[in-house]
């Protein structure tokens, strides 16, 4: 699916009348952007239920979100300026959208930070958890900023409910690309679920009856 | 052919994109992956080495004995 999108985009796709050929990077910058929102809210969802129902797994969850978060953020920033140096003339603005996008890839981080600084796992849980449940109301912020503010970004394209703004023989393969990215984000979330599990529970008897199984 | 790899002026832009972009999903899939090994791998360790314990304590216990 990734591969079939990228190609897609790079070849099939015809060019924008206005932003030229510069649009293609739309079609890796919008799934990596998304995505960073999404997980996010995953994370801390994660955590508040492991907050509130003192889930072990939730918890686990939450930690497991993280690292792909954070580079997916990352990625959205990177892609976002690459494109911003031939639209703006500028590989960087202050823009409301940008902020909010680099304070949410400070949450990730910071999250990160504050679980490796706690040797107790349920201390690191909860203050963590703490951490990504204040954060989430940066999500909205980065949702709605080009709706609230005056952006140098551009407005929302894509609508869930209502009428994408862009070609059907555009959006098809970006679309495409987002699933692909959604289902690769889970086999990538599944693999640091496993290291996360085996990393709590390294001490329990289940563990060592399964390993040598 | 070129033309179209050059795309006008962006070209580098949206190769330098899509290559990052595959350099950053590489390391999210390597780098889940090798930590769910690596404590794959510390928990095989780990029941090895309690076994290895046991059964010497298991040894001696018995050279006390007689």
């Amino acid at each position: 699916m990734m591969l079939w999108s990228a190609y897609q985009a790079l070849f099939a796709v015809p060019m924008d009348y206005q932003q030229k050929d510069a649009f293609r990077i739309l079609y890796v910058h919008v799934p990596a952007a998304s995505l960073s929102l999404m997980v996010y809210s995953m994370m801390a969802i994660a955590a508040g239920i492991g907050m509130i129902w003192r889930m072990k797994l939730a918890h686990a969850v939450a930690a497991a979100c993280a690292m792909p978060g954070a580079i997916l953020t990352a990625l959205a920033l990177v892609t976002g300026s690459i494109w911003g140096k031939p639209m703006w003339g500028a590989w960087w603005a202050w823009d409301a959208r940008l902020t909010s996008e680099l304070i949410l890839l400070f949450l990730f981080l910071g999250y990160m930070a504050l679980r490796s600084s706690f040797d107790d796992i349920s201390r690191a849980d909860r203050a963590s958890a703490i951490l990504a449940i204040v954060g989430i109301i940066n999500v909205p912020i980065v949702k709605f900023s080009v709706v609230w503010w005056n952006s140098l970004h551009q407005g929302e394209t894509l609508s869930v409910f209502g009428e994408s703004k862009m070609d059907p023989s555009m959006v098809t393969p970006l679309l495409v690309m987002m699933l692909a990215f959604l289902l690769f984000f889970g086999s990538v979330l599944c693999d640091g679920l496993r290291a996360e599990i085996l990393r709590r529970e390294r001490n329990a008897s289940w563990l060592a009856d399964l390993v040598t199984k | 052919m070129m033309e179209s790899l050059k795309m006008g002026s962006y070209g580098a832009y949206v190769w330098s994109s899509f290559a990052l972009t595959l350099l950053a999903l590489l390391i999210m899939a390597v780098a889940a992956r090798s930590a769910s090994k690596h404590e794959l791998k510390a928990a095989l360790r780990r029941v090895h080495v309690n076994a290895t314990n046991s059964s010497t304590s298991n040894a001696s216990d018995d050279g006390a004995l007689s």
